[in-house]
């Protein structure tokens, strides 16, 4: 049979899935550091999900149990207490499947430890998925670089490959051993319960290869909120005093004045970072299409044709009226929207002014009474109209405010 | 032979992760340390004790998903963690097949025995931290308790202490785009801490009118807390990576029309709201919360606008 090196499966990887296991590496390394004298527990996950033909959507996790065989100290697979989480889990989420299982290693590889335990894992579920998370994030430029496997541009950025299980085939026996210079193999095997209705000749063996997959991100409308908040609101532990001792209260007022302006200040920044995303991606999509004429980069007619599509496309927008015409009602839009806030920001100062003001005169005869002048009762009839003024243009403003709002949207 | 060579890269202890010494204090349980903090009972002796609530990234995420997947039915869930001086710390949470309707949360009897289940499979998979909480969510109508949610609190607080509620909706996340969630305590029967705020202190909620008697008759029988949210240095770095595959979505969503039905319902809202003000209604509402919802409403419109802009820069062919 052809080897093809990458699968034609896609892995689609949920953050919900990635951040379980991130939290789970640090829990284990934080406990540890606690306790020194435990065993840390190895960080390893059933992931759950859907697939729809060879996309697999990976959406959930939980973690497994994964104590250590006493006579070795090789971590094996509590399947006892995964079919109790299972359960649970499927009670909340019933649509959604076992899809495979990870583990982390110091780089996004197969070592012999783990293609074992996915050998006992596919006794289980045939043909699961297998993730490997490098919490080093280092182990994820190695496959990049490396032609042919990962999910090649795609996958560069993540510490993680996904392996597909194949069929099992009849292979090399060269190929399943695991002879200690694992770093350098390039083709994943894991045998299979030999089939006794198989015949199998010398050095050959029977077993799956893993493929790995092409990754690629995705998530749900609260998914992504929630995820950019952890990105951009979410502050590392620095920030936080583990001696628990908090300032006082007065901090927390401070911080609700400033919150206005900063967030207008993340949005624009988190704007900036896209289109510097943009840019960096424009730049490298330049370089490429400069070295095909050049001839130094080979010819990829997938991305040839992505480009001249999106080149085809600029000029659509441009000399629109159409457009042109709803951007600016849009634009007339905002700009009402914020001349009526500030309206109201108006009234209400008005407003405040002149219950301030009225307290303060009032204060002030008082005090005052017993030296002032009785005749001045004039000032004192025109000030508290003027008071009635504002009050009625106070209410006028907020009024007229929410109207002219209202019927704009509707 | 190489048995070995595999061994060491499943090993944890030579310092593989780069964690900072605050991650480990953070997400690390010593359970000694806890049992000091819990002994003391600091609570009893002020009833405003815990001011501060820090949530760790998944149990954000999981808690706002979980909260989405209800859709219009209210669901809840237990969080995890820990507390730290007059600090809350929730570093995981977990969903109960338990649903609700409208402000009607009951959690009791049908949870119970899947949460029993649920703590000892967790424990067996080495998580030390015990329950600090609850969370649930209110679609659409904002994060604050009702009636039977302080009620429910207050039982938890008496037998459970510490004990947390969280409140999120999830269709707010959805439109506004961020994060709508509130951390709440209440107090004990009949006693109220001198110069207590309401609940507008700590950032305001716009109530819907319908649910402004539910909210007002019950707004001073619990006082929210102040919530940031924590990340660890790994979590950072991979939120960084992340963002290579996220920036697509920033630049190519327009938050004005997304939102637009649901800006019209704002605006709708706080029209009501200042007609009942002018004809001299409840005292729930007051000028100052009015005036901060109109501001937000600008903001929003104001953002949306910017990043059209952007864009009609970029791809509109230089004009």
């Amino acid at each position: 049979m052809m080897a093809s090196s990458r699968s034609f499966g896609t892995a689609l990887v949920h953050p919900l899935v990635l951040l379980g296991i991130s939290d789970q590496i640090t829990r284990i390394t934080a406990q540890y550091a606690i306790e020194p004298e435990s065993k840390p527990k190895f960080a390893g996950g059933v992931i759950l999900g859907r697939q729809l033909e060879s996309q697999f959507e990976l959406m959930l996790s939980f973690e497994l149990n994964m104590p250590e065989r006493s006579s070795d100290g090789v971590p094996e697979i509590d399947f006892a207490h995964m079919s109790v989480r299972l359960e649970q889990t499927k009670l909340i989420f019933p649509n959604y499947d076992v899809l495979g299982w990870y583990i982390s290693n110091s780089n996004t590889r197969i070592t012999k430890e783990i293609a074992d335990l996915h050998q006992r894992f596919l006794n289980q579920y045939p043909s699961a998925l297998l993730l490997v998370f490098d919490p080093t994030l280092t182990g994820a430029k190695d496959m990049s670089s490396e032609a042919g496997s990962g999910g090649g541009g795609s996958s560069m950025s993540l510490p993680i490959s996904v392996y597909e299980t194949l069929p099992p085939t009849r292979v090399e026996v060269s190929k399943v051993l695991w002879d200690g210079e694992s770093f350098d193999k390039t083709e994943f095997y894991v045998e299979s319960a030999s089939d006794s209705s198989i015949q199998l000749e010398e050095n050959t063996a029977w077993a799956s290869r893993l493929l790995p997959m092409r990754i690629s991100v995705e998530s749900g409308e609260a998914e992504r909120i929630a995820v950019e908040h952890v990105a951009n609101v979410s502050r590392t532990t620095e920030g936080i005093d583990p001696s628990g001792i908090v300032g006082a209260i007065g901090g927390i007022g401070a911080d609700s004045g400033k919150a206005s302006t900063t967030k207008m200040a993340v949005f624009l920044s988190s704007q900036r970072n896209a289109l510097e995303m943009l840019h960096k991606d424009i730049q490298l999509l330049e370089k490429y299409v400069g070295e095909v004429i050049a001839g130094t980069a080979p010819f990829d007619p997938d991305v040839m044709q992505l480009v001249q599509r999106v080149l085809s496309n600029k000029p659509v927008v441009k000399n629109d009226d159409q457009f042109d015409l709803a951007m600016m009602q849009e634009e007339t839009n905002y700009q009402m929207a914020s001349y009526l806030a500030q309206i109201t920001g108006a009234a209400a100062s008005v407003r405040s002014l002149s219950q301030r003001s009225n307290t303060a005169l009032l204060a002030a005869r008082t005090k005052h009474a017993a030296y002032v002048n009785p005749n001045v009762n004039m000032f004192d009839g025109g000030m508290s109209d003027m008071m009635s003024m504002f009050g009625g243009h106070d209410r006028f403003g907020r009024h007229g405010r929410a109207k002219g709002f209202g019927s704009f949207f509707r | 032979m190489d048995a070995q060579n595999g061994l060491k890269l499943f090993e944890l202890e030579n310092n593989i992760v780069p964690l900072s010494k605050s991650d480990e204090k953070l997400y690390g349980f010593d359970s000694d340390v806890q049992r000091k903090q819990l002994d003391a009972e600091l609570w009893k002796k002020d009833i405003y004790h815990y001011r501060k609530v820090e949530i760790s990234s998944i149990a954000l995420v999981k808690m706002v998903m979980h909260a989405r997947s209800g859709g219009d039915i209210e669901v809840m869930g237990l969080m995890l963690g820990k507390v730290v001086g007059n600090t809350m710390i929730v570093l995981d949470a977990f969903a109960l097949p338990v649903e609700g309707s409208e402000t009607r949360v009951n959690a009791h009897q049908e949870g119970y025995e899947y949460m029993v289940q649920y703590l000892e499979q967790n424990e067996a998979s080495g998580h030390k931290e015990p329950v600090v909480g609850w969370y649930h969510s209110h679609p659409g109508y904002g994060c604050w308790l009702s009636g039977i949610d302080v009620d429910t609190q207050m039982t938890n607080q008496k037998h459970q202490e510490p004990f947390l509620a969280v409140v999120i909706d999830p269709k707010r996340t959805i439109s506004a785009g961020k994060v709508e969630l509130g951390a709440f305590r209440t107090f004990p029967e009949e006693q109220r801490p001198a110069g207590i705020q309401s609940t507008d202190s700590d950032g305001f909620q716009s109530v819907p009118l319908n649910k402004i008697e539910d909210f007002g008759v019950h707004a001073d029988r619990y006082y929210p807390l102040e919530v940031s949210y924590f990340k660890s240095s790994l979590d950072d770095k991979l939120m960084d990576r992340l963002w290579r595959k996220h920036w697509i979505n920033t630049l190519s969503q327009s938050p004005l029309i997304t939102n637009s039905e649901f800006t019209t319902l704002k605006v709708q809202e706080i029209t009501n709201k200042i007609h009942m003000l002018t004809s001299g209604g409840k005292k729930n509402v007051s000028y100052a919360q009015l005036l901060q919802e109109s501001d937000a409403i600008a903001e929003e419109i104001t953002q949306g606008h910017k990043s059209n802009e952007i864009k009609k820069k970029l791809f509109g062919g230089g004009q």
